[in-house]
């Protein structure tokens, strides 16, 4: 109940005050270039990962990017660069994704 | 991003089952791992700096699995590389530590401007200070410190600019350039050096006391000291110049019969090296044996570094044929001869500023094979010397 709560304050002040959304909220922040490159910061670690498929956990939910010859450029704790063709990429919420956290 | 290979990274082969956790578990702990690449179902690649490979090892071991490491790093093969070529790699370290200590080194000090026997006192000045060819720079204290220090040591400069070009020290002396004291001499007379005739007098200061034509013997007053009559007299000192003739008496000796050396022009040559003293010839051995009789010249080219002369030298010796003829001249050729010479003899004896004005065969003998002449002469010359006036006061 409090997290909603204060789930919503920071949605309003975001709104509001006009701030963008990943200061504030635990969203993840994409920035893309072509199909070249991914650079996804705010992830809570890697799910999995192939040449095809890649998938990072996030505060809420999961990310799945789908491609061809993933590379991971560079990983710290809160920010990954890929690299490869990127396909797709895919937003996995909880309630349809079937529990396989880790 | 940084899509280089770093000089420390590995490139690292994991084998594992839970490969997404020791990632996860890698950049957790502070893991820098770099461009991962899936290559089948249970192994990664990877690259991680050298100093981390301890950490992943024991994640690696915690989570079960096996690592191997598929190429070193950068840093770890230019070591094996410096460790195979070490002769190599220490040449270059010791021609760079040579080349650096030897830049550091004064290889020429230059004096500018400078007197020789000025340039001496520098040079001696210089060495107390520490400054000569083969010393250490950082030795040394700074161009000014040894400007102001040399111009201390040294008399008769106004200055010396020491200027440092690379290993060069170069000196720039301005010299002092005291006007010339001049010699305040005490009175004097000018008397006669020797027994002659006056030609002429010419007296700067003084009063005369000959004449022309006047015969003096040595030591007879030419020039007074003394000038001024009764209470204006005094002593100063006397100078001038008073040419005298005197006379001259030489015996030359000559053979009427001379020896003259002609080279005939043919020559042979003879090289040698020449090692320790020791010669060892290498073309022309029989260069000797070519003429009966030979003017020898030899020429040692003998390679040197500095005042250093190497050992080894390469001589040359040329044998030029000779032909000895004796001369016969005529008794009135060797006459003339023989008055040369005298001469010769005469002008080497007298002063520079003398002059020969006539000259007249005494008496001439000619007798076992030789002219004997004695010959006078007349010469005028300067026959002035001083004589100080010892004054009683």
């Amino acid at each position: 109940m409090f997290d909603r709560l204060k789930y919503k304050a920071k949605h309003w002040v975001t709104g509001k005050m006009n701030l963008p959304e990943d200061v504030l909220l635990d969203v993840p922040r994409l920035t893309m270039i072509g199909q070249l490159h991914l650079h996804v910061e705010n992830h809570r670690g890697i799910l999995h990962f192939s040449n095809e498929q890649v998938r990072l956990k996030l505060t809420q939910g999961e990310i799945l990017i789908n491609g061809e010859n993933f590379v991971i450029k560079n990983i710290l704790p809160d920010e990954i660069l890929l690299e490869g063709t990127i396909v797709e990429i895919r937003y996995v919420n909880d309630h349809d994704m079937g529990g396989s956290h880790e | 991003m940084n899509k280089q290979r770093g000089p420390s990274d590995v490139k690292v082969k994991l084998n594992a089952e839970r490969l997404e956790s020791i990632i996860n578990e890698c950049f957790r702990q502070n893991i820098v791992i770099k461009d991962v690449v899936r290559t089948d179902s249970n192994s990664v690649t990877f690259l991680t700096p050298l100093s981390s490979m301890g950490d992943l090892e024991s994640i690696v071991s915690q989570y079960g699995g096996d690592i191997e490491v598929l190429k070193p790093s950068l840093m770890e093969s230019y070591r094996d590389l410096i460790r195979r070529r070490v002769g190599f790699f220490t040449g270059i370290l010791v021609f760079v530590t040579i080349l650096i200590v030897l830049s550091q080194m004064v290889w020429k000090i230059e004096i500018r401007g400078a007197d020789p026997d000025i340039e001496q006192t520098i040079v001696a000045g210089l060495e107390d200070i520490g400054l000569q060819i083969g010393t250490f720079q950082f030795l040394l204290p700074s161009p000014a410190g040894i400007q102001k220090e040399i111009l201390d040591k040294t008399d008769g400069v106004t200055w010396i600019g020491v200027e440092r070009k690379g290993t060069a020290y170069y000196l720039n002396v301005a010299e002092q350039s005291l006007p010339e004291e001049k010699e305040t001499p005490s009175p004097r007379h000018i008397i006669s050096k020797k027994t002659a005739v006056v030609q002429s007098i010419y007296a700067e200061k003084g009063q005369v006391v000959v004449q022309e034509n006047d015969l003096v013997k040595k030591g007879d007053l030419l020039i007074s000291g003394f000038i001024g009559k009764g209470e204006n007299a005094k002593a100063v000192p006397a100078s001038g110049k008073v040419l005298g003739e005197t006379w001259y008496k030489t015996t030359v000796e000559l053979p009427i019969k001379q020896k003259v050396n002609t080279l005939t022009g043919p020559t042979t040559k003879m090289y040698a090296i020449q090692l320790f003293g020791l010669r060892l010839p290498v073309w022309g051995f029989s260069a000797k044996e070519e003429y009966d009789d030979y003017v020898v010249t030899e020429r040692v080219f003998n390679p040197a570094i500095k005042e250093w002369e190497l050992p080894a030298a390469w001589v040359v010796t040329t044998y030029s044929e000779k032909n000895t003829t004796e001369q016969s001249s005529s008794v009135q050729e060797a006459k003339k001869h023989a008055q040369k010479a005298a001469r010769y003899k005469m002008k080497k004896r007298l002063p520079k500023e003398a002059h020969i004005k006539d000259e007249k065969i005494l008496q001439s003998r000619t007798q076992d094979g030789k002219v004997k002449l004695v010959i006078h002469y007349q010469v005028i010359e300067d026959i002035t010397s001083e004589a100080p006036i010892i004054q009683g006061d």
